[in-house]
């Protein structure tokens, strides 16, 4: 016979699967630390290809410049000057990638713990059944 | 108001019933209008503004996340930047891909933010974009105006030198390239409104946060009010290209438009406002109530409070907790 109890708690576990937890089920499976780690990572990694684009463009907008004044420029100065804006933008983008995280993996986790209590709900009434037979 | 309320739940009611039929529809008649919109403004390749494949690409759009929807949006504008010139294509490129990985990894489907920015300028009404996402977004939504503003002003550029941009031998590569950048750096106009916007997105975002009885409509007023103030001073005094009249009659409509957003995502209805105390063991708490217009839990609530006899003030419940309302 139908357990309409069961029915009622699996459909609201299946509702949130396809909703709001296609959001938040993959953050479930990482510790704290190891998200927001792989967040900072990804974020290193694509801050830096977005860095080397804009450099890339700029020198290719001013190569004939580069070239022209090559060597009246000042090279060392010129790679620190360029490393410490690399460093300024990245500290910049990554800050708001901490932040952005530890939000994100709390929500997440606030989420998932109603997910995870009604869950329990489910495998009780299934251990029950069991008992019972 | 009580018309409005019921127009509200009945479409509440049918959006309900056939969402299955009416998200694909919505989609498509978004998908429809922003590249219409994109291939009047734009134009320039042919083969993509016959409009047998602006339909079949918003009906594709129409089975597909809405994420797609801008992607394809972002491609429409790419190529018709690159059938006027190699040089806009690359800087278009870079201002996508830039935006692609440094912002929208994080907030995907606030491309659509991004997308609908120049579709408002078309319409003159791009100050409705900070209120809606003051309104509705976080203070990152920040990020994808700024962006949105920033395309808005490549098109433009693009659209007044397109002559320019399209003569193969006048001007080498190089040169062209540095003065579309130059342009868009060098652009006060255009950072002007940048800084506008996000003063006034903080601001509506601020206020509508906060608890006092009709906190959203304030924050829209507030917002349009700022925006009329903010954009008048860089008029005035940085001699910038804007007109006052557009300033003005599309912020008002603008924050018009606010408020049809403001009564579909939020409608509060404070008359029926309960002030609740409670207190544990550690707090005490002082809890406002507001009810939203039309909730049948309200409705409920009232004719239950009017049939009882209890006057009762203060309630203890078993674990403790004293509730006073």
């Amino acid at each position: 016979m139908v357990d309409e109890t069961k029915v009622r708690v699996m459909t609201r576990l299946a509702a949130y699967e396809e909703g709001t937890g296609k959001k938040y089920l993959p953050i479930g499976q990482y510790f704290r630390t190891d998200y927001i780690f792989m967040q900072l990572l990804k974020s290193f990694v694509y801050g830096t290809l977005a860095f080397a684009i804009v450099v890339g463009l700029l020198a290719f907008i001013n190569f004939e410049a580069f070239l022209e004044g090559i060597y009246d420029i000042d090279l060392v100065g010129y790679i620190t000057h360029l490393g410490k804006t690399y460093v300024i933008l990245m500290a910049l983008y990554l800050i708001p990638t901490y932040i952005w995280s530890v939000y994100k993996f709390s929500k997440a986790k606030k989420s998932l713990n109603s997910y995870i209590s009604v869950m329990d709900k489910l495998s009780r009434k299934y251990y029950g059944e069991e008992q019972e037979r | 108001m009580s018309s409005l309320i019921t127009l509200k739940k009945s479409f509440s009611r049918i959006y309900s019933k056939y969402a299955v039929y009416i998200n694909p529809m919505l989609k498509f008649l978004l998908a429809l209008i922003i590249l219409t919109v994109i291939n009047v403004k734009m134009g320039y390749m042919a083969k993509i503004s016959d409009g047998a494949v602006v339909l079949m690409a918003a009906l594709f759009c129409s089975f597909m996340p809405m994420v797609f929807t801008s992607l394809l949006a972002g491609l429409f504008v790419m190529l018709h930047f690159y059938a006027l010139s190699l040089e806009t294509a690359i800087v278009g490129a870079v201002l996508l891909l830039l935006m692609y990985i440094l912002y929208l990894r994080f907030a995907p489907k606030e491309a659509l933010v991004v997308l609908l920015m120049p579709i408002l300028f078309v319409f003159k009404i791009p100050y409705l974009m900070p209120i809606a996402m003051g309104l509705l977004g976080t203070p990152f939504s920040i990020v994808s105006v700024a962006f949105g503003v920033i395309l808005s002003y490549l098109i433009n550029y693009v659209d007044a030198n397109k002559d320019m941009l399209a003569e193969v031998a006048s001007e080498n590569m190089v040169t062209r390239l540095r003065a579309i950048i130059d342009s868009m750096i060098g652009n006060k106009s255009m950072i002007c409104m940048v800084i506008c916007f996000s003063v006034v997105l903080i601001l509506v975002y601020v206020i509508r946060r906060m608890s006092f009885d009709h906190s959203w409509k304030v924050a829209i007023i507030a917002g349009a009010i700022i925006n009329i103030v903010l954009l008048t001073v860089c008029l005035l005094g940085m001699h910038l290209d804007y007109s006052m009249a557009g300033i003005m009659f599309g912020t008002i409509f603008a924050a018009l438009l606010g408020f049809v957003v403001e009564f579909f995502a939020h409608g509060l209805d404070y008359r029926q406002t309960e002030n609740l105390q409670f207190e544990d063991e550690e707090y005490y708490y002082y809890v406002k109530a507001v009810p939203k217009f039309g909730s049948e839990k309200r409705r409920r609530a009232a004719s239950t409070s009017s049939t009882s006899s209890s006057s009762s003030k203060t309630v203890r419940t078993a674990n403790g907790v004293r509730r006073t309302t």
